[in-house]
């Protein structure tokens, strides 16, 4: 699962599978092909009459041995791009995963972000509320407090009345 | 436990049940324990996640409050949720009716 801070360290693993085998098909095909030729053509010239051997191959000129020699360089290069290839196709990968991710995660925070927007909206109104009705209330019992003290205060100068008369008399 | 803290535990809880029956009025959305926090800390009392809910575990308990409850995958914690009053709970806040459980002022 993604979040904001996770990583996942875990690198992108690229199986070209037919793409990349293929290459590796070529080279192995197109360089076997170059030392089977050169084989072959060896196997002809010590077929022939291996004193004529030279003389075959003085009339063949150099150009078979030039085309062999460049199958089997030709082999290794499409190897090479088999590889770049398949570097090439991991790299991308690699980056539309990290893409995917960066993208969870910004939702992630924007969901995380509105939520919290929402719900502060929300404790302000139930404040709101509370305070509204509470103070009503509040004042109510301090209108009951205010009567209580004046019941008493009455009741004190009642007492204090009914001292004096009985100092006096 | 003192007096002075079981008076506060008491109208702590008062607090509580009115909160649930002011956001019921205003037709509001149903609390979960994290909102109930922000709003007794709001009002200014020193609570922390735990005791708020402890408090909101007691007052089920104690058949005034009713809510959905589980335990975060993620966190371990408790997470309640869905807070509502159950009949009795109503009964107390609407009436204003304190208790030997709850302070309703």
């Amino acid at each position: 699962m993604f979040g904001i801070g996770r990583q996942n360290t875990s690198g992108a693993e690229v199986r070209v599978g037919f793409r990349g085998g293929l290459f590796r098909v070529i080279e192995v095909g197109v360089g076997g092909l170059g030392v089977l030729g050169l084989g072959a053509l060896g196997l002809k010239v010590l077929n022939a009459q291996p004193a004529q051997g030279f003389g075959l191959l003085k009339a063949w000129g150099p150009w078979p041995f030039v085309a062999l020699v460049f199958l089997a360089i030709a082999g290794h290069f499409v190897n090479g791009l088999g590889d770049g290839v398949h570097t090439t196709f991991t790299s991308l990968v690699e980056s539309s995963r990290q893409g995917a991710e960066a993208h969870t995660r910004t939702a992630d925070a924007l969901a995380k972000l509105a939520e919290q927007g929402g719900r502060q909206a929300e404790e302000v109104r139930r404040l709101a509320v509370y305070a509204g009705r509470e103070l009503g209330l509040i004042s109510e019992r301090m209108d009951r407090q205010d009567a209580v003290m004046d019941r008493i205060a009455s009741a004190v100068q009642g007492l204090h009345a009914r001292l004096d008369d009985k100092h006096r008399g | 436990m003192s007096d002075r803290e079981l008076v506060q535990t008491k109208r702590r809880r008062g607090t509580m049940l009115k909160l649930i029956r002011q956001g019921h009025e205003e037709q509001m959305s149903r609390m979960d324990d994290v909102e109930m926090l922000a709003m007794m800390q709001l009002l200014g009392q020193s609570m922390g996640t735990d005791q708020v809910v402890t408090m909101l575990q007691d007052l089920q308990v104690l058949g005034y409050i009713r809510f959905l409850q589980k335990v975060s995958e993620r966190s371990g914690r408790i997470e309640i949720s869905e807070i509502e009053l159950t009949a009795q709970g109503l009964g107390v806040v609407v009436r204003r009716k304190s208790n030997d459980d709850v302070l309703v002022d």
